[in-house]
């Protein structure tokens, strides 16, 4: 039964999964094609002292890629979901309304996870080939708010979709845009230490917001 | 579950608006806080306080931008000699420029420094290598399990050198990891000192590459010093490596060459919350120590004794009127970013005093007339009420947000 | 024993009153038409009863389990088609058969397949590009695949043209009777509805004008062409009159009363008129008569 959910919920997001692991794949090929470049040509000592000394990352392109995949699983899974109220479709489906929501949600979080996971695995191999840990754990302190970003941004976008009303759906948009800024906050490189885990415990608890927008649409709030 | 995701959205919007707001209030009114600059005259023997555009005396005698700089020679001798105007001589020293550009220095402390994200890999530059030029390494130390020189180039360990520098170090009684690195990783300095380190039990030790070979010692501190910062510097005088600060609120500098701890005169400083401004000549020094809303400065001769003193105090961000009407209206706010940390984290700043109680009360007023309004039981939602009492207009903001729609609503009464 | 038990409903939208105090039944094995203009309370009715909305005060049952609770063994007996025949369009015929087979254990294709069969539709064309008589063939399908003993259609008739909607009536008619399936249908076209259903029901603003047997509906409500001898005096007939159009000397008289009576009622009141005529009225006829043109 659930693996009609899922078999569904596939058939959404498959084109933007694929794009997507595609974009990030550029994305890596080109940071690293460009860290043995430069290391090339300003001598690898050099380029680990701008790191080192002057704050300049060399991931700075995946910035925004959780962002951008989490905003586009999230609208590719629930906008379909908002045209004509279709969601009624699946909450009419012989299964709890909340554990169905919970399935989708879940599903779709988990690809996300799965993607951006690989991302950063690929991103540390990559890494070890040119850098010591010292600066791999640096930069993936300095990545991981942009990859809980892009995961909060998944639960907060599924939130403001599903919401029946336009106001609120302003509102929500207004308080996720707000929340969402704060992973994306510049600062130095490593700077983000002290508050991943308090960042990540909050991104945990937003993964079930959307059901509270499933719950007003159950209630008819129009 | 759908009552505690509403919740947790609440909370959510509580965090946003209890960043957002403040620092929507803070760019449109927030006053530019005071920060005066002060120097010691050596042709006066008192304090010169520079404020904003304005001079002064400790007394409150505004100086002319010429007078301003004739009493700061060893500060402004380009420019005095520029004008015909330096002294041939101050206190019976002939006045030559290297001598006086030896002499100065100017280093700043704030407490960002203790509190900042470091990656601990460092260039091990040679001391002595007989050129003019310093030249970086190719390679980049770590001390972890032991002293460790990772070649860039192959991003692989050097371990013939490691081995060499961690046999001197466990020779000195190093203790691994090492705890503070400081040294200056540049080639841009007079010369090189390489790295003042603290091992895991906090004792101090110089460590430098001399002629290939490492140069490894230890030393001994008077008490057991808590060292919580260490920086070094690049003074051409050569009067001491580093200045050190520690945990019992003192400031030391480890003089050059013989390793003593030479204790500044200040008591009371906080590490984590006030900075400091080291300021040398031929002839002084002037510390100033800087809380939020005063300084007290402390000049003293070439044999750290204390010559003169001053201090200032003004008013504090919350008893400025855009501080007193901030905390009249917001209970508390967070922030990401702090000025005493390089970190990012959720900085909770209550609001001093009560009388952000207020608009709660009206905050509570207007949630309260908007249930009703809604025909909603004030039962229900005491929760939302309770919220609202409490952190005033971000629980407003956020509870009417998200609203509580889960008790069952009376239906309009007919018109 | 009923399929659908709806007790005293009431709602509003903000302060708008949609109705107050409705109750109705449909009994199992009946076909129910609740027929109404745009904005009587036919989608607030469907939206209740699938539980998409909460209403004010009381309740609709159907297998004597709150809609706003209905459990999953429940909701599997129901086949809903919602307005507009909405389905997941991202999906061609073979993958939306696919996933909905995974939830019904009862799930029999052969019905979904021979209206696929009749489609003029690529197997990997997408649900979109379809036409709405298509989709509602895809949306119906699925709904008989499904084989819910209960079947809530939402404006089915909306955008067919009618040979698809003849089509649709017909075979949900034969369907519904073979099978003793309960049927709630809701729509604002009336045409062709008598072939469908064998109660009827019918929302004005706020209120149920009538709820009856189709055929005891169409054999009591009837409409009396008169041509009045003094149209210029103004009278009050609405004692007897369920509604009255009145054109020059031309009367439409639409009520449940026989002609004797109403004759009787003319008399007594003093109307003259030259002409007096029954007019057979169709289903469509007699909607308009009871709500009004406007």
């Amino acid at each position: 039964m659930f693996k009609s959910v899922i078999y569904k919920e596939w058939l959404k997001i498959r084109l933007i999964v694929l794009i997507a692991l595609g974009l990030s794949l550029l994305a890596l090929i080109n940071i690293f094609l460009k860290v043995r470049h430069d290391i090339l040509f300003v001598d690898a000592a050099n380029y680990w002292y701008s790191f080192l000394f002057r704050g300049r990352a060399y991931f700075m392109v995946l910035k925004f890629l959780p962002f951008v995949i989490g905003l586009a699983i999230a609208i590719a899974q629930y906008f379909p979901e908002t045209v004509n109220k279709r969601i009624k479709l699946t909450f009419h489906l012989p299964v709890s309304e909340n554990g169905v929501l919970i399935r989708m949600h879940a599903f779709g979080a988990l690809v996300l996870v799965v993607l951006l996971a690989l991302v950063l695995g690929l991103f540390v191999a990559g890494s070890a080939i040119f850098f010591p840990s010292n600066i791999i754990d640096a930069s993936l302190i300095t990545m991981l708010p942009w990859f809980l970003g892009g995961l909060a941004t998944y639960f907060l976008v599924a939130l403001v979709l599903l919401e029946p009303v336009w106001l609120f759906r302003g509102l929500y948009s207004v308080i996720a845009a707000g929340f969402v800024t704060f992973f994306f906050t510049s600062a130095s490189i490593g700077a983000f230490k002290p508050v991943l885990l308090p960042l990540a415990l909050i991104t945990l608890l937003l993964s079930c917001v959307v059901l509270f927008s499933g719950y007003r649409f159950r209630k008819g709030e129009m | 579950m759908i009552k505690f995701s509403r919740y947790i959205l609440v909370a959510t919007g509580i965090l946003v608006a209890s960043m957002v707001l403040p620092s929507l209030y803070w760019t449109i009114f927030e006053k530019v806080p005071r920060s005066p600059g002060v120097y010691y005259s050596c042709m006066n023997d008192d304090f010169i306080i520079v404020d904003g555009g304005s001079r002064l005396s400790p007394d409150g005698k505004a100086y002319t931008s010429d007078e301003y700089e004739q009493l700061l020679p060893l500060m402004f001798f380009r420019q005095l000699m520029a004008d015909g105007t330096m002294p041939d001589s101050i206190r019976g020293v002939k006045m030559e420029t290297p001598s006086i550009s030896r002499a100065s220095s100017f280093y700043r402390y704030t407490p960002r420094k203790l509190d900042s994200p470091v990656i601990t890999l460092w260039p091990m530059l040679e001391s002595e290598s007989g050129k003019v030029n310093l030249a970086m390494p190719d390679d980049y130390f770590r001390i972890e399990k032991r002293m460790e020189f990772i070649v860039a180039r192959t991003n692989k360990i050097n371990e013939e050198k490691s081995q060499l520098f961690t046999e001197a170090l466990t020779a000195e009684g190093f203790v691994f990891p090492a705890d503070i690195i400081a040294g200056l990783p540049t080639t841009r300095k007079s010369h090189d000192e390489g790295y003042f380190i603290t091992d895991s039990e906090g004792t101090l030790f110089h460590v430098k590459m001399v002629k290939g070979q490492p140069y490894v010692a230890r030393i001994e501190t008077p008490e057991k010093l808590d060292i919580v910062y260490i920086e070094a510097v690049d003074l051409r005088s050569r009067e001491y490596y580093c200045y050190i600060v520690t945990r019992d609120q003192g400031i030391y500098v480890l003089m050059d060459e013989v390793y003593d701890l030479q204790r500044l005169p200040i008591d009371g400083f906080n590490p984590s919350q006030h900075s400091f401004r080291l300021n040398s000549d031929l002839f002084n020094k002037c510390i100033t120590v800087y809380g939020e809303n005063w300084y007290e400065a402390i000049a003293i001769d070439d044999m750290y004794d204390v010559v003169g003193t001053h201090g200032e105090k003004w008013e504090s961000l919350y008893e400025r009127s855009d501080g007193k009407i901030f905390a009249s209206i917001f209970p508390f706010e967070i922030r990401m970013r702090d000025d005493n940390s390089a970190f990012v984290r959720f900085f909770f700043k209550p609001s001093p005093g009560y009388r952000w109680i207020i608009i709660n009360l009206i905050a509570l007023i207007v949630a309260v007339v908007l249930i009703m309004r809604r025909g909603w039981p004030l039962k229900s939602n005491i929760p939302d009420l309770l919220i609202t009492a409490v952190t005033g207009i971000y629980g407003l903001v956020a509870t009417q947000f998200f609203p509580n729609k889960f008790s069952k609503v009376k239906p309009p009464s007919k018109t | 024993m009923y399929a659908i038990e709806c007790k005293n409903l009431t709602h509003y939208y903000g302060k708008k009153l949609v109705y107050e105090n409705m109750s109705f039944n449909v009994e199992e094995g009946k076909i129910l038409g609740l027929l109404g203009k745009n904005g009587t309370g036919k989608s607030t009715t469907i939206n209740i009863l699938n539980g998409f909305l909460q209403p004010f005060a009381g309740e609709c049952l159907i297998y004597g389990e709150n809609t706003q609770l209905l459990t999953p063994e429940t909701k599997r007996r129901i086949g809903f088609l919602i307005e507009g025949h909405v389905q997941y369009t991202f999906m061609n015929i073979h993958q939306i058969e696919k996933f909905y087979s995974g939830f019904y254990p009862n799930w029999n294709s052969a019905p979904y397949w021979e209206l696929m069969s009749k489609l003029k539709v690529t197997p990997k064309q997408k649900i979109s590009t379809m036409s709405c008589g298509q989709r509602s063939q895809v949306a119906l399908g699925l709904i008989l695949a499904q084989d819910p003993d209960l079947l809530i259609l939402d404006d089915f008739s909306m955008g067919l043209d009618p040979g698809y909607r003849r089509l649709f009536i017909d075979y949900m008619r034969e369907y519904a009777k073979a099978e003793h399936k309960t049927v709630f249908v809701t729509s604002h076209i009336i045409q062709d509805m008598e072939r469908l259903i064998d109660d009827v029901m019918i929302m004005d603003y706020n209120k149920i004008l009538a709820q009856q047997p189709i055929e005891q509906f169409m054999n009591t409500f009837r409409q009396f062409n008169i041509t009045l001898a003094s149209p210029e005096r103004e009278i009050d007939l609405n004692g007897i009159a369920v509604n009255i159009e009145k054109v020059k000397d031309k009367l439409e008289f639409y009520t449940y009363s026989s002609e004797d009576e109403v004759k009787g009622y003319l008399n007594s009141k003093g109307v003259e008129y030259t002409s007096f005529e029954e007019k057979k009225m169709s289903l469509e006829d007699a909607f308009i008569g009871l709500t009004r043109k406007y």
